[in-house]
């Protein structure tokens, strides 16, 4: 095989990655944010936490350990996509 | 998030030219900077696969990398004037191995989490026994003695020094390699510029990405580990290919073992991690499309620039070169670590003289990452 033949695999191959970079779009683009309401119970299950909150949009989950209590927080994290859906994952809480 | 990937692509190959320069510390640089976690990850990615490539040119040409299987027989077509063959063959053997791992992830997602969980119980035994057969393989005594003195440094460094991984690294298989080869500094010859690689020891590369499947397996298993693990006889050819594939089949594994298990078995993807949390099918996408552009611009890169890296032994001296190479090693490590890693620096590069002076393989020195690995296990 010459080398010029490696060359075009090489452009080839670097041609579908760009396409496939235009074409797939990830739903969300995990930003941080934060999120102020009325915590009103948690969960555990599989190791993550998962907040009920009002005003409850979205899956809020936790993988590291809080310990929230009920009340009024701000919860400070990030959205994310997991199996199609979109939940808040949460670093800290005030 | 294609300008990211090419931009990536671009910093990791300056990378990969620069013996020293590890994806792990542009991984720590780029989490720093708190930058959007889905285009930071592309970008990671992106210098991840392109350094893996561009890493054969100094691996050749210098004999010094962190490819540690790799450097001898590179160094040794070389020395025959066939240096730009054996950028060829490890570049070849990278794109192979990027194509072949991705046409293997649909058998990597059905078997690895079932073959995680089955090992995790025996995870230590398992590991002692690869570790136990690979010393085992050259009958000597030497393998035992590097072994056991690179895993007392290991936990050593790991336990005193600042990014104790660069000094360690760099000591064991930069350095040292750099050192012997100002040592015979005066047989480079001309290099030929015909190159031509036989289709068949493009089939390495499968053997390449299958040993980077069971190395995201065992914790602190490198690639030199896993490369010694396939079976049969292997030609340089066949085993710069084989080398070249594990680097980049390592970041595309890494990434959907990260995807499918939560697990992060490679420095960029543990930063990846940390960015987005869990990764979704569209953002695994996105990602593997990276590695994709990533893996073939930069082999196009090394093999227009491979020409010109040979040039530079036209011009200047290769030992001021090897020099020039330890002293920016030197300085990193004193940036990095300050001087506690002066210290780990000079005992690795000291240590990893050891293997090439006995003839042994230098891979046994890995046992800085699989003696902690082994007590942690424990």
């Amino acid at each position: 095989m010459k080398q010029l033949f490696l060359l075009w695999i090489a452009l080839a191959v670097s041609i579908v990655g760009v396409l496939l970079l235009f074409f797939i779009k990830p739903q969300v683009s995990p930003a941080f944010l934060s999120m102020t309401g009325e915590v009103t119970g948690k969960r555990t299950s599989n190791g993550a936490m998962f907040i009920t909150m009002v005003p409850e949009n979205f899956t809020v989950v936790a993988f590291d350990d809080l310990s929230i209590e009920p009340g009024n927080h701000t919860l400070h994290g990030r959205l994310q996509e997991y199996k199609g859906k979109v939940e808040f994952v949460v670093n800290s809480y005030d | 998030m294609i300008d990211v990937a090419l931009l990536g692509t671009a910093v990791g190959f300056i990378a990969g030219l620069i013996p020293g320069i590890h994806t792990n510390l542009i991984a720590v640089l780029i989490a720093s900077l708190q930058a959007d976690p889905l285009l930071s990850s592309v970008f990671l990615v992106a210098v991840a696969v392109s350094r893996s490539i561009a890493d054969a040119l100094p691996t050749v040409f210098l004999g010094a990398s962190d490819d540690v299987l790799s450097i001898l027989p590179g160094h040794h077509l070389l020395k025959k004037g066939k240096g730009l063959q054996a950028v060829c063959l490890s570049v070849a053997g990278s794109l192979a191995g990027c194509i072949a791992s991705i046409a293997l992830l649909p058998v990597f997602a059905l078997v690895f989490p079932f073959l995680g969980a089955l090992i995790k119980p025996l995870l230590f035994w398992l590991l002692l026994g690869a570790v136990v057969f690979l010393l085992c393989q050259e009958r000597k005594v030497w393998p035992f003695v590097i072994f056991a003195l690179a895993g007392l440094l290991g936990i050593i460094a790991l336990g005193s020094v600042k990014n104790p991984l660069f000094p360690l690294l760099s000591g064991l298989f930069g350095a040292s390699g750099i050192v012997l080869s100002i040592k015979s500094s005066s047989a480079i010859p001309a290099q030929r510029k015909v190159v031509r690689i036989k289709t068949r020891s493009l089939w390495s590369a499968c053997a390449g990405a299958g040993a980077a499947a069971i190395m995201l397996l065992f914790p602190g298993l490198g690639p030199s580990q896993a490369a010694s693990l396939v079976p049969g006889r292997q030609s340089s050819s066949s085993f710069l290919v084989l080398t070249g594939a594990l680097g980049t089949a390592d970041v595309v594994l890494s990434l959907a073992a990260f995807a499918l298990a939560d697990k992060a078995r490679n420095g960029a993807v543990v930063i990846i991690q940390s960015l987005l949390g869990t990764l979704s099918f569209s953002a695994a996408g996105a990602l593997l499309a990276a590695c994709l552009v990533s893996a073939g611009l930069a082999t196009i890169g090394a093999l227009l620039f491979a020409k010109w890296y040979a040039k530079i032994f036209d011009y200047f001296d290769y030992g001021i070169i090897c020099c020039a190479v330890l002293a920016f090693l030197l300085v990193l490590v004193v940036v990095l670590s300050g001087w506690h890693g002066i210290l780990v620096f000079v005992t690795a590069t000291a240590l990893g003289l050891i293997a090439p002076l006995t003839g042994v393989r230098r891979s046994s020195a890995m046992g800085c990452l699989l003696v902690p690995t082994l007590i942690v296990l424990w």
